[in-house]
């Protein structure tokens, strides 16, 4: 019974303990030194910087005033940078630090919403010498970060030293150079647009009806060049949507090669312009059914405008708006009507985005996405149907606009895997076949070339 | 070679003229994080860190190619900033302000190379006054 009271006494206690060590490790503030280099100054060869990046953001004093004065602004205070030669244990002296104020003070105040500097550059006493054959250690103490200041171990971080420094021969390639990226990796994408390969595969099926599988496959390996100081585009690509059920299958397929640049680009300092850049994409491609009985060619140009990022706390909002035009030719139908049929469909449509980032466990962010798109047919286009004895005759589809819109939820378990629900109506081309107020729910996996 | 904080102004500023993000940039965000929330983003943020003059890699005299930097959405600020800071090479122009005209990019690629030489011109000029300042507060 002793025994017992004892326990129930110290129950308590136990419980203080044991939640102050919870808090203790939720307000735990790691920090480190991502990169730290060693190199002269591009004035005198023999004096010596410390470029030091830190993979948090140190705090710095609200007033500007006080920027210099090392009581207030620990970061300037070089007592606290311990540079040490390993091999001698000989601590090195450190004169003065720099960072760039510009951006992070609005006037003469910090502004709350710029974020705080996260890189330095430290100068050393002009008397020392450093030996890129040593090994040297940098610590960085008494700093606070995130309004914190940081637990052990400190940041600290091994120095390195440029390789023109340490007079290493350069490798035989370069950065930049594409024999350096000799193998593929791979790395999680947020979503159809985003990805570099999507591949989603949805089954479908009701009481009293055949259970029907769909997919939605799009590969797009882009390379890039610049030409007159823009990023040129290259994908090769290729897309695949279709149903084993009839009445929703969009049964479209294409590939062929985006090509696409900024035409106008905002490059002023006003952050609400709701329009950051037009992008230019022309697209030679082919399209098609899957089974390839009715192939069209087809040159689509489009102007892209891309929207600024509206992020909130709970929430992200962006879209897509874009106008544009397919031109081209039929190349191969059944049917002899529709045979060498020149085809011009102006377009206009836009896409939508809202993320809503959860980040816990099990559940990484919810989003809807969805996408409209209008071709209006000014030539009369020709598909074909099957009649009851199975043979196939013209269908003329005519000028009337024809809609295709998308609408998606996905619940993302991890960035790369996930379940979506959606829904889908209207046609594309070439036979411009009807899917009518499909839904689907499905498993989506998707990746991105890292390199 | 940039510094850290150069490529961390870089990056900063690229990522608020690329997307328009208005709130706090910090080092541990991931770029999703801070309005590079998809490919045309990516693509965007990508273009003015290598093309900008006023505000990319350019802007310091340094080059980098349209395929060097390997970021994508989920890769954190201060990543992206090492990742600029490793890849990125002196231009033409920086290196002929460093060692003399001539030697890089010279005489016959003059007209073409004139106006980044302006560049580095006026690179120099911000190096010095920093070298002033630091002199200055040394004393």
């Amino acid at each position: 019974m002793n025994c017992y009271n004892r326990l129930v006494k110290q129950l308590p206690l136990a419980a203080i303990v044991l939640l102050l060590f919870s808090v203790a490790g939720f307000a735990q503030n790691k920090v480190s030194i991502s990169k730290a280099i060693a190199l002269p100054t591009d004035e005198n060869p023999n004096h010596w910087q410390l470029l030091i990046g830190f993979n948090a953001g140190f705090d710095v004093p609200v007033s500007l005033s006080d920027l210099e004065d090392p009581k207030k602004s620990p970061i300037k205070n070089p007592a606290n940078f311990y540079l040490l030669d390993v091999g001698t244990g000989q601590r090195l002296g450190v004169v003065y630090i720099f960072f760039d104020t510009n951006g992070f003070y609005a006037g003469r105040t910090l502004n709350p919403s710029a974020g705080h500097p996260d890189a330095v550059t430290v100068y050393l006493d002009p008397s020392v010498r450093l030996d890129p054959t040593h090994h040297y250690h940098v610590y960085v103490l008494n700093v606070s970060f995130r309004g914190k200041p940081t637990d052990d171990p400190q940041p600290q971080s091994f120095v390195e030293f440029p390789k023109v420094v340490a007079a290493v021969p350069a490798p035989e390639t370069e950065q930049g150079d594409p024999a350096i990226r000799d193998s593929l990796s791979f790395t999680d994408a947020d979503g159809r647009e985003d990805a570099n390969i999507y591949l989603s595969g949805e089954y479908s099926g009701a009481s009293g009806t055949k259970f029907n599988g769909s997919v939605d496959i799009k590969i797009d390996i882009p390379f890039r060049k610049i030409i007159r100081n823009r990023i040129h585009s290259f994908d090769p690509f290729f897309e695949l949507k279709a149903s084993t059920d009839p009445k929703a299958d969009p049964d479209s397929m294409s590939f062929g090669l985006n090509w696409e640049w900024p035409i106008w680009r905002y490059r002023g300092d006003n952050l609400s312009v709701p329009i950051r850049r037009i992008v230019w994409r022309n697209a030679p491609k082919i399209e098609s059914d899957k089974s390839f009985d009715n192939t069209n060619f087809i040159w689509e140009s489009r102007f892209r405008f891309m929207s600024r990022t509206y992020s909130g706390k709970h929430m992200t909002f962006y879209f897509r708006p874009f106008i544009g035009q397919e031109l081209g030719t039929n190349i191969k139908s059944p049917v002899k009507e529709a045979q060498g049929k020149f085809l011009y469909r102006p377009i206009a449509g836009t896409t939508l985005n809202l993320i809503f980032p959860i980040h816990g466990p099990g559940l990484e962010d919810i989003s809807l996405e969805g996408s409209y798109i209008r071709r209006w047919p000014l030539r009369s286009e020709v598909s074909f149907e099957e009649d009851d004895d199975g043979n196939l005759k013209a269908l003329a589809i005519g000028k009337s606009p024809r809609d295709y819109v998308t609408a998606k939820a996905n619940f993302d378990f991890t960035k790369a895997f996930g379940l979506s629900v959606g829904y889908e109506y209207g046609e594309l081309p070439p036979n411009f076949q009807l899917v009518d107020h499909k839904t689907t729910i499905g498993l989506t996996y998707k990746i991105k070339i890292d390199r | 070679m940039l510094t850290l904080v150069q490529a961390s102004r870089i990056v900063r500023d690229c990522i608020r003229v690329a997307v328009g993000f208005t709130g706090p940039i910090e080092a541990s965000d991931k770029l999703q994080d801070v309005g590079i929330v998809d490919l045309d983003a990516r693509e965007a943020l990508n273009d003015e860190i290598v093309t900008n003059r006023e505000k990319g890699v350019q802007s310091e005299g340094h080059r980098l190619g349209a395929d060097d930097l390997t970021f994508t959405i989920a890769t954190k600020v201060f990543e992206l900033r090492d990742e600029v800071f490793e890849k990125a090479v002196p231009g033409d122009a920086f290196l002929n302000a460093l060692v003399g005209p001539g030697l890089f990019g010279g005489p016959e690629n003059e007209r073409s190379s004139r106006a980044s030489n302006d560049r580095a011109s006026a690179t120099r000029k911000r190096s010095s006054a920093k070298a002033g300042r630091k002199v200055r507060s040394v004393k």
